[in-house]
């Protein structure tokens, strides 16, 4: 039986010569790696370029960025142009796929490298990015475009969203029906 | 100085010291577990905790009071008395085996002349305790914990005492102050030399005894999620967890007593007469350390294997090797 044991002290050694290596620990708050550069962190907008054409707003899988839509005349051409005056990007929603991104025609809302995401409450996690504020609670709906459908999918959109309220946001009623009266 | 005359009086000195001894069972539950954590981590290229205080040191503070504030949950169904004795029973006889070991000259809580006898009388009580937690849970895999726990420590105390009996015989006294005293004068007249498969096989015992890994059946978290512990929460498994942590710190200071000469320095120069408790502490940290060191190296042993190792290799050994000891002794 000559390896007998030659197993264990093998793993012996081992484990005992890892103990006086190098940690391989990198000790996070202290220390933070470079991330690379297509690292997909929390989500900002430009809000100078933003053209508010709401295709993030539709993309979006998980429903979290809602914008508020005016015409304005900002450029000074005299043409009243599409403005988003509120902006916001719940960040407790957002799972980071880059929907929004690509879908962006004038690259306004991009990925940071900050990823540090966290509150005591959810809705801290809603970030506003318009002169306005936009309640975060509310399921944000897109106008739809073509007229005969509006009022059947306007109910059957209404019907849902009494169905998910009481569940996201139960105080939030009020605020729903303003928001519907905006779009 | 006449207080402490009084306090040497006999009542007092054994209540006070029985206190210190129930302090520093407790204390070095703690602070296994924190060095536990340690060397899982530097062994596994980690630090390990070392967020409170200064390198984490205040780590066993901070867990003391979270367990302190948990909740304490039974199941609906558990047999109240039992579930809650049982980490009483699995406490108590850790303890009390620590007042027999002596710390340095003459610093020895009771000198009882069968502290053998005692420690091994008193360690098996242990296993009650196990049977009780697993038994008292109801529940299926606590009970199946319990079981292992019960067949393993009943098997393993067989080679556990035998290996005991070598030292015994060479010392001729049940007492262990005799088998420290009988040990001095330099390491070489330590019993590991003279009595070495039996300081294996009274190794190997001890692990098995307080259920570590390679022997950590009943525990075997990986398939039966915890063992005898499952259903406990808060301070209940944490007293579970000191006893469990305060009896390897136990088994390590008996195998120093027995084997590695107590409190008796290595070299007879380096007796630092009532402070050779140092040695005592030292060595006893070693062996806790190889422990350690042991449970996060080896895998899990199966239960026939836990079975074969015990009753196919370690008694037979043991028996043999005392009647090597036996007729050694007859002709030296």
């Amino acid at each position: 039986m000559p390896q007998l044991g030659q197993g264990i002290l093998k793993g012996m050694s081992i484990t005992l010569r890892n103990l006086f290596k190098n940690k391989i620990t990198r000790q996070y708050p202290e220390y933070k790696r470079d991330l690379p550069d297509r690292t997909r962190g929390m989500l900002t907008v430009d809000m100078d370029r933003c053209i508010a054409c709401l295709q993030c707003m539709r993309v979006c899988p998980d429903h979290c960025i809602s914008i508020e839509q005016t015409k304005r005349d900002a450029d000074g051409s005299g043409k009243p142009k599409p403005y988003a005056v509120g902006f916001v990007i719940d960040d407790s929603r957002c799972m980071y796929c880059s929907l929004c991104v690509e879908v962006c025609p004038v690259n306004c809302i991009y990925h940071t490298e900050e990823f540090e995401a966290q509150a005591y409450n959810r809705l801290e996690l809603a970030r506003q990015f318009g002169e306005r504020p936009v309640d975060p609670t509310i399921d944000p709906r897109p106008p739809v475009k073509k007229k005969p459908k509006k009022a059947a999918a306007k109910g059957k959109a209404d019907e849902k969203a009494d169905g998910d309220a009481p569940k996201k946001a139960p105080a939030k009623a009020a605020g729903k029906s303003s928001e519907g009266d905006a779009a | 100085m006449e207080f402490l005359n009084f306090l040497n009086q006999e009542p007092w000195r054994f209540i006070l010291s029985f206190g210190v001894v129930l302090f520093l069972t407790l204390n070095l539950a703690a602070i296994l577990v924190m060095g536990e954590r340690k060397v899982a981590g530097y062994i596994q290229l980690r630090y390990g905790p070392n967020r409170v205080g200064p390198r984490g040191l205040l780590q066993p503070l901070a867990d003391i009071i979270k367990l302190f504030t948990k909740e304490n949950i039974s199941p609906g169904k558990a047999d109240l008395w039992i579930f809650l004795g049982a980490p009483i029973a699995m406490f108590i006889p850790v303890a009390a085996v620590w007042l027999v070991i002596p710390f340095a000259p003459g610093a020895v809580v009771a000198d009882l002349n069968v502290a053998i006898l005692f420690f091994v009388a008193v360690t098996s009580v242990g296993a009650l305790g196990v049977i009780m937690a697993g038994y008292g849970s109801r529940s299926n895999f606590s009970l199946l914990g319990a079981l292992r726990g019960a067949a393993q420590m009943i098997s393993y105390e067989v080679p556990l005492i035998l290996s005991l009996l070598g030292v015994v015989m060479l010392t001729g006294s049940l007492s262990l102050v005799d088998v420290v005293n009988a040990q001095g004068g330099g390491f070489w007249n330590w019993y590991f030399i003279v009595q070495f498969p039996m300081f294996i096989v009274f190794y190997i015992s001890s692990l098995a005894e307080t259920k570590r890994v390679p022997f950590d059946l009943p525990e075997g978290e990986s398939e039966i999620v915890g063992g005898y512990m499952i259903e406990y929460s808060g301070m209940t498994w944490a007293l579970i967890q000191a006893a469990e942590f305060a009896g390897m710190g136990l088994m390590a200071g008996i195998t120093t007593t027995l084997f590695l000469g107590g409190w008796q320095p290595p070299l007879p120069f380096l007796d630092f007469g009532q402070f050779n408790w140092i040695w005592f502490g030292i060595k006893t940290a070693l062996i806790m350390f190889t422990f350690q060191w042991i449970r996060w190296s080896l895998p899990r042993l199966r239960m026939d294997q836990l079975m074969d190792l015990g009753w196919k290799v370690l008694v037979p050994l043991t028996l043999v090797w005392l009647v090597i000891t036996a007729g050694a002794m007859l002709v030296f």
